[in-house]
This record gives C-alpha cells, sequence and structure tokens, in this order.
C-alpha cells in the first residue's frame, strides 16, 4: 500500500470514527497519526467536525464552543515544534 | 560525499515547519470568526453529512442484531419469552400507577389553572449520544424542517431532560440538564416538605448539589425541576460528609438515565 493511500484509509477511519465511536478515540488516534503523516491537518478537521456536530455554548466554557478544535490546535502547535527535535528515521 | 547526520537545519525542513505552523495558524482564525459570527451554515453541512451515515450504522446494527437472533437456540428464546413476561408484568404494575400520578397530576394542574402539557410533541429518534460526544449531547433526528426550535423541551417519556440548543435541517443537537457545568434549580422533597437548591449537572445523567446538614434530606428522596414543581425529575442516590463538616454533598441521579435511550420527544415551547 502507498503511503498516500494509507493516509487515505486512516483519514475514512478518522472520520468514521466521529460519528460511530467515542470522541477520545478519534482524538487519540489523531494524536497517534500525526507523528507518523507530514502536515497531518487531519487532526484538525477531526477536532473541528466534532465540534460542528456535538458542540453547544455551555457556561462552563463561557459560551464558546469550539473547545476541542481549540485545543488541536494548541497541541498541534506544540507537536509540530516537539517533531522538529525529535530524530526518530520513522517520523516524518 | 555521503553525510551520516540529518540536516535539520535545511532550508527545506524549515519550510515545513512553517508550512505546518501556518495551517494551524489558518485554522485559529477559522475557529475565531467561527466564535463569534455562529457558522450555523457549516454545522449544517457537517449535520446534513453525517445524518444518513448514523441513520445506515443504525440500520446495520439493528440488521446484525436480527441475524444474530435467528441464530439463538429454543431454549434460549424460552428463557428469554419467560424473563419477557416476569418483566411485562412488573412494567404493567408501573404502567397502572403511573397512569393514576399522571390523571392525578392532571387535575391538581387544573385546578392550580396551569396547562396540563399532555399534548404528544414530535417523537425523534436519537441519531448520536455519549460517549461519541465529549459535551454530553445527543443529536435528534428532527430539525428545523419539523418545526424544532432552539429552547424547545426535550422529554423522555414524562421526564424533562433537556431542551433543543442548537437546530439544523433535518437534526438537532439537545443539552441535557446534566451536562457538565450546567446549572439548575431544583427542589428536594422530603416527607412533603420541599427544599430549593442550585444543583450542578455532572454529565452521565448525574448532578450534585450542597445542603446545610441541618436540612432533613435521605437517600431516595423524589426531586422536582423548581420550574415545575409536580412532576418528579430525579431522586437523591446518596449523600456523603461527615458529622465535622457543615455541609452534605448530594448526589443525585435523572429518573431518565441517558445510557440506552433510543428516542426522546419535544415540546414547542
Amino acid at each position: 500500500m502507498t503511503p498516500l493511500a494509507f493516509r487515505v484509509v486512516v483519514d475514512v477511519l478518522l472520520f468514521g470514527s466521529v460519528l460511530f465511536l467515542p470522541w477520545w478515540i478519534g482524538t487519540s488516534l489523531a494524536l497517534i497519526f500525526f507523528f507518523f503523516f507530514p502536515y497531518f491537518v487531519e487532526m484538525l478537521f477531526v477536532s473541528l467536525l466534532t465540534d460542528l456536530l456535538y458542540a453547544t455554548p455551555t457556561e462552563r466554557f463561557a459560551g464558546f464552543r469550539f473547545v476541542l478544535s481549540l485545543s488541536s490546535v494548541s497541541i498541534f502547535v506544540f507537536c509540530t515544534i516537539l517533531k522538529r527535535h525529535l530524530r526518530s528515521p520513522h517520523l516524518v | 560525499m555521503k553525510m551520516n547526520y540529518r540536516l535539520i537545519r535545511s532550508s527545506i525542513k524549515v519550510k515545513q515547519h512553517f508550512g505546518g505552523l501556518g495551517i494551524a495558524f489558518v485554522f485559529l482564525v477559522l475557529i475565531v470568526v467561527g466564535a463569534f459570527f455562529q457558522l450555523q451554515w457549516l454545522g449544517s453541512i457537517g449535520a446534513t453529512a453525517a445524518a444518513p451515515f448514523w441513520r445506515g450504522g443504525a440500520w446495520v446494527a439493528a440488521s446484525v442484531a436480527n441475524v444474530l437472533g435467528f441464530f439463538t437456540t429454543r431454549q434460549v428464546l424460552l428463557d428469554e419469552v419467560v424473563a419477557l413476561r416476569a418483566e411485562l408484568a412488573v412494567r404493567e404494575g408501573e404502567r397502572q400507577e403511573r397512569t393514576a400520578l399522571l390523571e392525578e397530576n392532571s387535575a391538581m394542574k387544573k385546578e392550580m389553572g396551569k396547562n396540563t402539557g399532555t399534548s404528544a410533541g414530535l417523537v425523534a429518534a436519537i441519531l448520536a449520544t455519549p460517549p461519541r460526544s465529549p459535551y454530553d449531547t445527543v443529536v435528534l433526528d428532527a430539525g428545523a424542517r419539523d418545526r424544532v426550535a432552539v429552547g424547545d423541551e426535550v422529554f423522555s417519556e414524562s421526564v424533562l431532560v433537556g431542551r433543543v440548543s442548537e437546530v439544523h435541517d433535518k437534526t438537532s443537537v439537545v443539552s441535557f440538564f446534566s451536562s457538565p457545568g450546567t446549572r439548575i434549580s431544583v427542589t428536594m422533597v422530603h416527607n412533603g416538605v420541599g427544599t430549593s437548591v442550585e444543583a450542578e449537572g455532572q454529565g452521565g445523567s448525574g448532578f450534585i448539589a450542597r445542603l446545610p446538614r441541618e436540612v432533613p434530606l435521605a437517600e431516595g428522596d423524589e426531586v422536582h425541576l423548581s420550574e415545575r414543581p409536580l412532576t418528579p425529575f430525579a431522586v437523591v442516590a446518596a449523600i456523603t460528609g461527615s458529622e465535622s463538616e457543615p455541609f452534605r454533598t448530594l448526589y443525585i441521579i435523572s429518573l431518565a438515565p441517558i445510557n440506552g435511550l433510543r428516542f426522546l420527544s419535544i415540546h414547542h415551547l
């Protein structure tokens, strides 16, 4: 399987997990695959889709509804910087 | 000449890193815009695209259950019939008791000059429940096309469980009163005496409240929503707190647990 085909399969699984599996499975898988693919922006889109489908403005977050998306952006930036300092040949 | 170390500061790498951070920045702008301008249409597109998959998933789950049921043995079926008959007898007793209570409740409301609220409402199938949702919300198979509006009351049988908080074209999102951080005013009833208190949702149909030790309460006491004082809403499941503490912590559980729900009814205000 080519890397591109593998990535497409992973994307389908990730977006399927948003619809059918507990939210933390999808976000955890996205975080894991972030270290195996370059520019793994699917991680951000999975969080955005979760927020668009399930989130509502709540008192707990002062009416802000994109909590998971904002967390994902923070993690994405952190992991991007972290990847820069990792030297494993399997990471891209 | 072959090098045995990685060029981590090459121009290609720098471009890659800034590329990744640039994408994150664009995404951050999108989130901020979405938060301030309430991009309803984006949510509607997502919900419209997801609804067929949810319905398909429910259909597949039902089909698999049917196929598995086909292969059960005769003895298993007989045992199931016996168990179901026993459960039916219990449910019949509960139904009769509930009918009597509803009649009494309706008569009391009429005496007090209030709306009886016996309209059937719109019954909607649940497409997605926690823990798929990280926000303790459910997605219903009814939306603006079915005249569902934000703020509509949502019932599980006769128990008010929450309100519609987002409406898309064909689906809607319901926030439960028990969603984490949600505060509601409730009345605890102990031996016919009511005590009002603010309860905070903990998720999973649970609430938490704190009351002074002097207030008489016991496990199993009924809890009513203050806005609907005649209808039971939850029960006190547990009370904690040592003798030396001035307050006791109450763990309240809704009469309509979220787990296992398949349908909810929406009542337009």
